[in-house]
């Protein structure tokens, strides 16, 4: 069977396009939300702040490192000052003589800001929970978005603890909601 | 000053003397000691119980000075002028079991929030707080 040439063309066009492909002229679009794809670039590069108070603050380290690795998923920008940084991860035991500093060093943080209460002591004040210096639980000083228990978490807790602040991220603004 | 007590390695001074006594001991060559190990308190009760440990570089002896006072009115003068390891130790002294050293130059919280706790932890009268739900006796 011969192959006229009218049919050569119609062989060579494009496949039958979208409407929408059609008017942007290439198929790998996605339509989204601002919000969405916001949400997504927060949920996926978190800038922690380099604030470790106790022993949590070395597996916090290691998870940073080599071995662990948190650069895979975008979180390993460990920053130095309040003003880069969007995660709080109070990492260890928090006295009331520590816990002034801290509150200043989350109010330094620019909007959006989550805060991760990483360990025992963290979350309710751990073995010295009898003590008269240690804050039982650092949610009485600040809103906390994710727990994670351990004393210490190991730095797997520590990624999942953050994959979970990733899912509440962008849940949250899928649901057209604040943090 | 009393040979004998000293003879012990323990000395009993008066409010009122003990910082004639801290100087002499640090400036009579005959003592020699002019190191200040550390300075504390114990809670006697009805009294408080301010301790110095000194020690002579020279001899490698040690001298432990004790001064009693009044817990109702628990003041003591500052001897951070004799010497200035007394700055840390008087202001630790202070959160802790809310002894006055007057005339300390910088008499802010060491151990204690800025604020400060409003109780002392080392007081025999604090009790801790436990698990009852009192967040630090606050």
């Amino acid at each position: 069977m011969e192959v006229t040439t009218a049919e050569k063309q119609l062989l060579a066009a494009p496949e039958p396009q979208s409407r929408l492909s059609e008017l942007l002229g290439q198929d790998n679009v996605i339509v989204t939300s601002v919000e969405q794809v916001l949400a997504w670039a927060q949920g996926h590069s978190f800038w922690p702040l380099t604030s470790g108070l106790a022993c949590c603050a070395l597996e916090m380290m290691a998870c940073g490192a080599g071995r662990y690795d948190l650069a895979r998923f975008g979180y390993e920008v460990f920053r130095p000052s309040p003003r880069h940084a969007d995660l709080l991860i109070v990492a260890g035991t928090l006295t009331w003589k520590m816990a002034p500093p801290l509150v200043r060093l989350y109010e330094q943080m620019p909007e959006s800001k989550w805060v991760i209460a990483m360990g025992s002591c963290a979350i309710g004040g751990g073995p010295f929970v009898d003590s008269y210096s240690v804050v039982q639980g650092v949610d009485k000083l600040l809103p906390v978005d994710v727990y994670i228990p351990g004393c210490p978490p190991r730095p797997e807790a520590l990624m999942h603890g953050m994959l979970t602040l990733k899912e509440k991220v962008m849940a949250a603004k899928r649901r057209g909601g604040k943090k | 000053m009393n040979e004998e007590m000293m003879a012990n390695g323990e000395l009993i001074s008066t409010p009122a003397t003990i910082k004639q006594d801290l100087r002499e001991l640090r400036d009579n060559p005959d003592y020699g000691f002019d190191r200040l190990l550390d300075v504390t308190a114990v809670d006697r009760g009805e009294i408080f119980e301010i301790v110095y440990r000194l020690n002579s570089l020279k001899t490698g002896r040690d001298l432990v000075v004790k001064v009693n006072i009044s817990a109702a009115s628990p003041k003591l003068p500052s001897m951070a002028d004799l010497w200035e390891a007394m700055l840390f130790g008087e202001r630790e002294v202070q959160d802790m079991f809310g002894i006055v050293f007057e005339g300390h130059p910088d008499p802010r919280p060491l151990l204690a929030p800025e604020e400060g706790f409003g109780f002392f932890p080392l007081r025999k009268s604090y009790v801790l707080p436990g698990r009852s739900g009192q967040p630090n006796g606050r």
